[in-house]
């Protein structure tokens, strides 16, 4: 059985006109993340004086 | 279980399996049935993503991790969008321009046919045995649950999975998978809301809060480098970005979600949605888990949750010793003066403190 010949598309993003672009955010959302739960972790952290 | 109980979950069954059927009908081609004809959209493939990394051990098990060991496990997930953005860049063109209809066919275009076979091998013993281990976890539940025996729900849960799974090929698991996911979104938030509403009234939420982070619990990020400390931010980046890497690159499980893509730009899209959602979503059940552990500091926690073994335990004869050491701790620390921690609300207020219950019991 042949299977059909498929096409690959590669396409620009929906926003942000380029993939460059839209890893960047990705990586600026995971540092805001982060510093984030690091706010959260040291605003509720034991406290170590009596 | 109540009759309804009873209506909703075999109704919930029911729908996942017709709907999986019915989505992945006339998949009769190979193209069809491995690849969902290159049809799927970015986000049902990215929520299948989720799910597939997803199972019942994450949602008991990591919420047990944050009650016992606090929320620092959500560190192992900080290398995850690292990786999707390195994958979406390099393999997700590779595969989709290599037009395999498996990550290890790839194998064989770029080495020979034994290296595919080979790693075909490893990935099938290896995701044998750990569908094995995610199926028996929930299997547990549900044997709890309808006090059915273990093989029959581990023989149901398998038997309704291959059921679509072998019908309706990945077309049907996608979207079954995001049916999956909606659900247990809104199991998350339910047994959220539920953990915070069996707080006594006079504990509000920044108090849970307080509490949990009193404990030890809200470690969500550790910036101290320690080779001998599994989870801290370090860890979690370099470590998690390799582990991630190799998951989502390599395992067929995975690769086969975002072949199904109609362009390379949908199958990253697919990947991006699972870096940006993925380590809010463990963040969040981990942090059920500490609230449950806030929420047992109030009502007692059941000795063992499964009925048949806790049954057994209360028949030997050191549980009636165990029990009168129970009560004399909890009686020694419910004095006022023995009392480490108070509600701020409690402390204003003049009135009486509300006896701690003392027994928790699931639906029947």
């Amino acid at each position: 059985m042949t299977e059909p010949q498929r096409t690959v598309l590669d396409e620009p993003p929906p926003f942000l006109g380029t993939w460059r672009r839209v890893y960047t955010v990705v990586v600026i959302y995971l540092a805001c993340v982060i510093s984030i739960f690091y706010w959260f972790t040291q605003s509720f952290a034991p406290s170590l004086t009596p | 279980m109540r009759p309804l109980d009873w209506v909703v979950m075999f109704g919930w069954l029911v729908f996942l399996v017709s709907y999986g059927l019915w989505r992945g009908r006339g998949s009769s081609s190979t193209q069809e049935f491995m690849l969902a004809s290159k049809t799927m959209p970015w986000y049902a493939m990215g929520l299948s993503i989720m799910a597939t990394q997803a199972s019942a051990i994450t949602f008991i098990s990591t919420t047990a991790q944050a009650y016992v060991d606090g929320m620092r496990f959500v560190q192992f997930y900080f290398g995850l969008p690292l990786a999707m953005v390195i994958l979406s860049a390099t393999a997700v063109p590779i595969f989709h321009r290599a037009k395999v209809y498996t990550a290890y066919e790839y194998l064989e275009h770029r080495f020979d046919a034994k290296t595919r076979l080979l790693v075909t091998i490893i990935f099938l013993i290896s995701r044998g045995l750990g569908a094995g281990l995610a199926l028996s976890a929930p299997a547990i539940v549900l044997s709890v649950v309808l006090g059915w025996p273990f093989r029959v729900t581990i023989l149901i849960m398998g038997g309704l999975v291959v059921l679509y799974t072998t019908l309706g090929g990945i077309k049907a698991v996608t979207w079954a998978d995001v049916q999956q996911m909606t659900v247990i979104m809104l199991a998350l938030v339910m047994a959220f809301a539920v953990a915070i509403s069996m707080l006594p009234p006079d504990v509000s939420f920044r108090d849970a809060l307080k509490l949990a982070g009193a404990a030890g619990k809200l470690n969500a990020v550790t910036t101290t480098f320690d080779w001998n400390d599994r989870y801290n931010i370090w860890s979690g980046l370099i470590g998690g970005m390799f582990l991630a890497l190799a998951y989502f690159g390599t395992d067929q499980s995975q690769v086969q979600r975002y072949l199904t893509g109609k362009s390379i730009g949908q199958s990253r899209l697919g990947l991006l949605l699972n870096a940006m959602a993925k380590v809010p979503m463990q963040f969040f059940i981990l942090f059920i888990g500490a609230m449950v552990f806030v929420m047992f500091l109030f009502v007692r926690p059941p000795l063992v949750f499964q009925p048949v073994v806790l049954e057994q335990v209360q028949a030997s004869s050191q549980y009636a010793a165990i029990e009168s050491r129970y009560e004399l701790e909890r009686s020694r620390i419910s004095e006022p003066h023995n009392r480490i921690w108070m509600p701020r609300a409690r402390r204003r207020s003049s009135s009486p403190t509300p006896p701690i219950r003392t027994t928790f019991s699931c639906p029947s």
